[in-house]
Parts: C-alpha cells; sequence; structure tokens
C-alpha cells in the first residue's frame, strides 16, 4: 500500500479498525517518512494544547461600554437620516398627487389667470415707463437750476409744508375747543 | 449564588435592555471571545476590535439566544461567524504575534528572560502553523484545542455538519504535521550550514 492511504490514516478523526491499526504498525515500523509524520502530528498537537488563551488589554469592559454608546448614537444618526428621507418622499410624492388631482380642476380658469397675468405685466410697464419719464424731467431740472437754488428751493418748500401742517392742526384744535 | 445562575439573571436582565447585566457577561467572557479573534486574526488590533464587535453582535441579538444552548457556544459562533467574515473581506495577513506578547501572560506569573522567550517562541510557532490554515479550517482547529468543544458543538457553533468538521480537523491536522516537519528540515539545514561554517 502507499504512503497516502498511511497519511490519512494517521490522522483520521475516526477510530480504525483493528486490521487497519495493525496494518498502520507495520507500515510505521518500516516506512521513515510516515514515521516522521506521524512524530510531527504529536509534535503540533501537544503545541496546540499547552498554548495558553491570550487575555485583551485591561479595562476591555468599559471599552465595550464606550463602543456601545457610539453604536447607539450612529443607530440613532441613521434613523433620523431615514425619517427625514422618508418625510421628504411621502411629501414630494402627495404635492405630486395633489397636483395631478387639481389640474384638470384648474383646466378652465387657465385663460382668465393668463389674461390677469398679461394686465399685471402690462402694469408694471406702465409704471416703468412713468418713472422713466419723471428721472429725465428731473435730471433736466437739476441741470438747468443754478446751486444756490438747488438748496434753497428744498428748504423753502419743506418750511412752507411745515407752516401749513402747523396751521391745519391748529384749525382743527380750535374747532374742537368751540364745540367743548 | 452560582456562576451558571448569575449568568441566566444577567441574561435575562440584559434581555429587557439593562448595559449592566450585560457588561458583567463582557467581562465574564472577555477572554474567550478575544482570544478567539487573536487566533483567527493574528492581530490584536483587529482582535480587540471584532470581539468588541461580537459583543455588540450579541447584545443586538440576545432576543434571538436560545436558554437550552450554552452561552459560551453561542457567543464563539457569533465571534468566529465575524472573524471569518473580516477575514473574507480582507484577506488580513496575519502581523509579528510579538505584539500580543505583553497581554499574554497574567501578572501572577510573570516569567523570567529564557521562560519569557521559550513562550514567545511556542506561540510565534503556533501562529506560523495557524496562519498555514483556511479560515474555516483554522476556526475548527481552534474550537477543538483551545475550548475543547465537541464536533457537534462546533458544528453548532459555524454552522456545519459534524462531518463536515471531522473532514476539516483531518485536513488541518494533515497540513500542521506536513508543515512541522518542512520547518525542522529547515530548521536542520540552517543548523549543518552553521556547523560548516563554524568548522571551517
Ligand atoms: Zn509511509
Amino acid at each position: 500500500m502507499k504512503h497516502q492511504q498511511f497519511d490519512t490514516w494517521l490522522f483520521e478523526e475516526e477510530a480504525l479498525s483493528p486490521d487497519q491499526d495493525r496494518a498502520l504498525a507495520e507500515h510505521l515500523e518500516s516506512c521513515e517518512h510516515c514515521r516522521a509524520l506521524a512524530a510531527a502530528g504529536r509534535a503540533v498537537e501537544g503545541q496546540l494544547l499547552t498554548t495558553s488563551q491570550i487575555e485583551p488589554a485591561p479595562g476591555f469592559t468599559q471599552r465595550w461600554r464606550a463602543c456601545l454608546a457610539d453604536d447607539r448614537h450612529r443607530v440613532g444618526q441613521r434613523q433620523l437620516g431615514a425619517v427625514l428621507l422618508s418625510t421628504t418622499v411621502g411629501l414630494v410624492t402627495l404635492a405630486l398627487l395633489f397636483g395631478a388631482q387639481l389640474l384638470p380642476l384648474l383646466q378652465p380658469a387657465i385663460p382668465a389667470i393668463t389674461q390677469w397675468f398679461s394686465k399685471i405685466v402690462a402694469v408694471v410697464a406702465h409704471l416703468n415707463l412713468v418713472r422713466e419719464i419723471f428721472s429725465v424731467l428731473l435730471e433736466i431740472m437739476v441741470e438747468g437750476i443754478p446751486i444756490v437754488y438747488r438748496v434753497v428751493l428744498p428748504i423753502s418748500l419743506a418750511g412752507l409744508s411745515a407752516v401749513w401742517i402747523v396751521s391745519l392742526y391748529r384749525l382743527s384744535f380750535q374747532n374742537l375747543r368751540r364745540e367743548l | 449564588m452560582t456562576e451558571r445562575g448569575n449568568e441566566r439573571e444577567w441574561i435575562l436582565h440584559a434581555r429587557r435592555g439593562d448595559d449592566d447585566a450585560f457588561a458583567n457577561l463582557v467581562e465574564a467572557y472577555q477572554v474567550p471571545v478575544y482570544n478567539l479573534c487573536c487566533r483567527m486574526l493574528g492581530d490584536p488590533i483587529q482582535a480587540e476590535d471584532a470581539a468588541q464587535e461580537s459583543f455588540l453582535k450579541a447584545y443586538r441579538g440576545l432576543k434571538r439566544y436560545d436558554p437550552n444552548r450554552p452561552f459560551a457556544t453561542w457567543l464563539l459562533s457569533i465571534a468566529s461567524h465575524h472573524c471569518i467574515d473580516r477575514l473574507r473581506r480582507k484577506r488580513i495577513q496575519a502581523i509579528s504575534l510579538s505584539e500580543l506578547l505583553p497581554n499574554q501572560q497574567k501578572p501572577d506569573d510573570s516569567p523570567g528572560p529564557e521562560a519569557a522567550l521559550a513562550i514567545r517562541e511556542h506561540q510565534q510557532a503556533v501562529r506560523g502553523m495557524l496562519e498555514h490554515l483556511g479560515n474555516h479550517d483554522r476556526a475548527v482547529v481552534v474550537l477543538r484545542y483551545w475550548y475543547e468543544l465537541s464536533y457537534e458543538e462546533i458544528a453548532q457553533t459555524l454552522s456545519t455538519s459534524v462531518s463536515s468538521v471531522k473532514s476539516r480537523l483531518h485536513r488541518a491536522r494533515r497540513q500542521l504535521a506536513r508543515y512541522w516537519m518542512e520547518q525542522e528540515t529547515v530548521a536542520l539545514a540552517t543548523r549543518g550550514k552553521c556547523d560548516e561554517a563554524s568548522a571551517v
């Protein structure tokens, strides 16, 4: 019989039959290679059986508590993200569905809305035109008026307005007193 | 209360979300879980990480634990699967075991320099051997030799059949014996060369 068969029997997990046992013993007596392999197997077994367990660095449980806290924080963040995402998706979906439902109802009103919109645009255009006319007029006036009048005119205008407001106030106050 | 009774009590409380109760279980099983991770991954930093994650997984999955099964083998099962997954993902090359040695000895058995050297050589030899095995074969050897589990328990721990455990163990032992023989041949050849050099 070849080495390979004995090589297999040497490391067999199941018990060998008496015949197999005898054949193996006979082979080991005559074969140096298989004898060396059997000795190596015993040495390995000895090494594995006499090696102690490796201990973690002190404070393993404290480090585990820190890991647990980190893990909970991570899970919380992930859950918050998931809630935000699902709410956004839900809102967008609802808005789309609502819009789709509303569109047929709005259809008859579309010409009126368009008309209103063009009116608003026209008004804005008019206002712009008026503003431009005024700014041109102001420029001409400013260029034409000498610097002294440019100071005197606003001051006298302000003074006149003040006199006007005061007299209005007095008139109404006197009327009130007469009534009393 | 007995240790077993304590354990049952801790598991019961931990299942209701009592962190302190599970911390007691971590304290009680840190060495076997860490050792398994170290033997599987060959790197103390990776082993610490894997052991911590295994305990987190166990705490999260505690509701799935069957109280009729030993808690230790259930934990070792989680740690084994976790390490095999890690090795598959990263194909970690085991690094020098000399980094493991500071944590290896208990404080009360501080050996002298010669004994420390012997332990170092012994551990290096074991690490070298385990490195030569496939992930699953290594797990079977570790569970068999460091935890003395039966074939049935190993099969349950690794979610496999008893026949698969036996064939893996058979293959691993044969592989380890061949590796040992090769190492001895190399050592003899090196010694021979040294002797020749010193004779000249
Ligand atoms: Zn032979």
